[in-house]
């Protein structure tokens, strides 16, 4: 089996040659090269087409998930796995949405991090307990696709159809009354209705109610 | 010379002017009036005794002509007798030559040539060519000139001769009248046949007032005068001149005094005005005490001050207003021509935009402290974060290959993480990374999960912001701090069980709303803490609107921050 090709982005130079020399000696792997920037992971790119790239958030130029995101699809067989100081479950989610098979966080133990460049290598995903567990606790953000009617929104229609009164439903979501005129309000535009009534009748008939 | 001393002097003599006109006038009137009125009454005196007179003489006359030819005897004559030819002397009087072809009675006037008789008549007729002489005295006549009716006190008539002697007894000359010659106007005027009535001086050398005309009856030539003393006759017009000067005196007092009233009812508001006046000049704006309560031109210029003290006064109140900082104070000009209102509306203007523009560069110099400063902790925050991190992470893994024995390697890769734990908790807590990549409703969430962590309080906490937010970064930052701070206070204070805070984005602003059920604080009290100004000082910084509700079931901060 040959061995895995792996890149390393990420602006320290102390780090890359950490991990590099770290990973050296391990005989499935091959360092195939080192950027610190977007400008410098391109250039690598087409020196040679690594397996896995470890991949740093925080860079001068370019944030590592958007350059994820661009590599993608420049390079569909290239597996990313993030390496960053980052351990809030945001950045995971938006490193999974955009195209990430992993997630580290940058003081991982090393067989840690070798375990995560083999599975990915072989198209699994790793992301550790702790990291799915950021993930989960904020993947409810990521709803549906877009709706009409926002998830408050929706929220609020639902206790104005049971009758409920604007301070009952301020009180209940634990929002001002204000606010939750404002939902009704900008409801009643989405929906193209004049009064709360026929705010109603026009949700249940759209089967939003 | 004031106001009312001109007036006064201007009636004074104006009403001098007119009173010396009339009353001379009328003076002159009566006077003219009075000698005529004195003349006529003369005139007819002295008529009535001439024609009184004559009837005597014409008596003695008729008798001297009936008397019995053959035996003259008469009581009327005291000589009576047959002459051949007319004697010379009869009876001690010397008969002048009378003419001797008239077939009349010649009369003489032998008056003068008898000291012991009165008024002495000679008669002389032809009869037959002898002549009838008779002698008559006519005391009658004396007593018709004594009649003094008419003639008041100083009046008498008398009679004067051919030689000028008077020949009736003088009311004021105890002399002899025979001696006395009488040659004044109205003798010599009455002589040459000029009869009338005159003033001239009479034979005592006094003015009188005198009527005149000679008495002609068969050769005897008399003069017949009535007089007065002008200075009785004039004594009504004297006494109307005393009165008149009286009444004049009078008059001129009365109008002294109204004068005097008049130019003070008219000058002393005139004063009260030009202290006013000078009053207003110096600043003083008192209002007048409304004593000058008239319809005259007074009146309303009292009405035209106080309008001015009362637009002054109000121009003073915009003024304080303007200078309080009060821009909202409206003033309506008075006129097109109000240059004051004006200028101080321009001024108003001018200190509104002064003040429009301080409190800007304030705010901007706020803001750009607050970015300054949210700048500089995002800069700590990233070097350390990124800088510091990936050093310690270079040392974990140099560690990790380094040759050493593996409980020291476990010690130390264990310290090193509590490092970077450490390095990573202030980082975050300096500004945590999440603010700046994914906005203040994802970092206000994980700030809440992590102090509910450690907090005895239930957090409900709902983010309804877009995750394609275009907001601004300082309003993220404001929304972050604003809510990290109420936290903090809900923690601290509130004893709340519970804290709910929502967060949610609209078309034109985001609102942030934060409830606990705690004990509530007094929200304008003032406090040690200077947490709750940070707050308030936050969100006007990004114009924002906050509205805290507090009492003992809660509290209630709502805060609206505009987005476009």
């Amino acid at each position: 089996m040959s061995k895995i090709k792996v890149a390393i982005v990420d602006d320290h130079q102390l780090f890359r040659e950490g991990i590099a020399s770290l990973l050296a000696k391990n005989e499935e792997l091959e360092i195939v090269g080192e950027a610190d920037s977007q400008t410098a992971f391109y250039e690598l790119m087409e020196s040679g087409t690594p397996h896995v790239v470890l991949m740093d958030i925080s860079m001068p130029d370019i944030s590592g998930l958007d350059l994820i995101r661009i590599a993608r699809d420049k390079y569909p067989l290239v597996k990313f796995i993030v390496l960053t100081m980052h351990a809030e479950g945001q950045y995971v989610v938006k490193a999974v949405r955009n195209g990430a098979h992993g997630y580290l966080i940058k003081n991982a133990d090393e067989q840690e991090l070798i375990s995560a460049i083999r599975q990915v290598a072989l198209g699994r995903k790793h992301f550790n307990n702790e990291i799915s567990n950021l993930m989960i606790g904020n993947i409810a953000i990521e709803g549906e696709a877009h709706k009409r009617l926002s998830d408050r929104e929706l929220e609020v229609l639902e206790l104005v159809s049971e009758g409920k009164t604007t301070k009952e439903i301020a009180d209940q979501l634990f929002v001002s009354s204000r606010t939750v005129e404002t939902h009704r309000v900008n409801m009643m535009k989405k929906l193209g209705v004049q009064n709360s009534a026929e705010l109603i009748k026009k949700a249940a008939h759209l089967k939003l109610i | 010379m004031n106001i009312g001393n001109k007036l006064a002097l201007i009636m004074i003599a104006f009403s001098v002017a007119v009173i010396t006109v009339l009353s001379t006038s009328f003076y002159l009137q009566f006077d003219k009036a009075l000698r005529e009125r004195v003349l006529l009454q003369l005139s007819s005196v002295k008529q009535l005794k001439i024609v009184k007179i004559r009837a005597e003489i014409s008596d003695h006359l008729s008798a001297f002509k009936e008397i019995d030819i053959a035996n003259p005897q008469s009581e009327d004559f005291f000589y009576l007798n047959y002459h051949d030819e007319i004697p010379s002397h009869v009876q001690g009087f010397q008969l002048k030559k009378v003419p001797t072809n008239s077939p009349r009675t010649q009369l003489i006037d032998l008056t003068t040539q008898d000291t012991d008789r009165g008024i002495v008549l000679g008669f002389i007729r032809q009869v037959n060519d002898r002549w009838l002489v008779g002698l008559a005295e006519l005391p009658d006549i004396q007593a018709v000139l004594l009649e003094r009716t008419g003639l008041g006190e100083t009046g008498e008539s008398y009679l004067v001769g051919e030689d000028y002697r008077l020949l009736t007894k003088s009311r004021f000359e105890n002399e002899d009248p025979r001696n006395v010659v009488v040659k004044s106007q109205g003798v010599m005027r009455a002589f040459a046949g000029q009869p009338g009535e005159d003033d001239f001086t009479d034979y005592r050398g006094i003015r009188v007032f005198g009527a005149y005309e000679k008495i002609e009856m068969n050769g005897l030539k008399w003069v017949l005068l009535s007089e007065i003393n002008i200075q009785e006759a004039l004594s009504p017009i004297q006494k109307l001149r005393s009165n008149l000067i009286f009444i004049v005196i009078f008059i001129l007092l009365f109008i002294l005094i109204v004068a005097y009233i008049l130019s003070k009812m008219i000058v002393s508001p005139v004063i009260t005005m030009e202290k006013k006046l000078t009053g207003i000049s110096q600043g003083i704006l008192a209002k007048s005490e409304r004593i000058h309560k008239r319809n005259d031109e007074i009146g309303r210029m009292f009405v035209a001050l106080d309008k001015l003290i009362d637009t002054l006064s109000n121009t003073i109140v915009f003024a304080n207003k303007i200078g309080a900082g009060d821009f909202e104070a409206s003033y309506t000009p008075l006129s097109a021509q109000d240059k004051l209102g004006e200028a101080l509306l321009r001024m108003k203007g001018q200190l509104k935009d002064f003040k429009e523009n301080e409190l800007r560069l304030i705010k901007e110099n706020q803001q750009s402290i607050v970015n300054g400063e949210e700048r500089e902790r995002s800069r700590f925050s990233k070097e350390m974060h990124d800088g510091l991190g990936p050093m310690l992470t270079t040392l974990r893994i140099n560690i990790q290959s380094a040759n050493l024995d593996s409980a020291t390697k476990t010690t130390l890769l264990q310290q090193l993480d509590d490092t970077i734990t450490e390095v990573r908790r202030m980082s975050n807590n300096l500004m945590p990374s999440v603010l700046t990549d994914f906005g203040a409703g994802e970092a206000i969430g994980n700030l809440i999960n992590q102090i509910q962590k450690n907090a005895p309080i239930i957090f409900k906490y709902k983010n309804d912001m877009s995750s394609e937010s275009q907001i601004d970064d300082s309003i993220h930052f404001a929304l972050y701090r604003i809510a990290q701070e109420s936290i903090n206070n809900a923690i601290k204070h509130s004893k709340a069980r519970e804290v709910r805070i929502s967060i949610s984005e609209f078309d034109d602003h985001v609102g942030l709303f934060i409830s606990d059920n705690g004990i509530g604080f007094r929200p304008n009290e003032k406090t040690n803490g200077n947490g709750l100004r940070n707050m308030k000082e936050r969100v006007k910084l990004v114009n924002g609107s906050i509205q805290i509700d507090s009492g003992s079931s809660g509290t209630t901060i709502e805060i609206e921050i505009p987005t476009t």
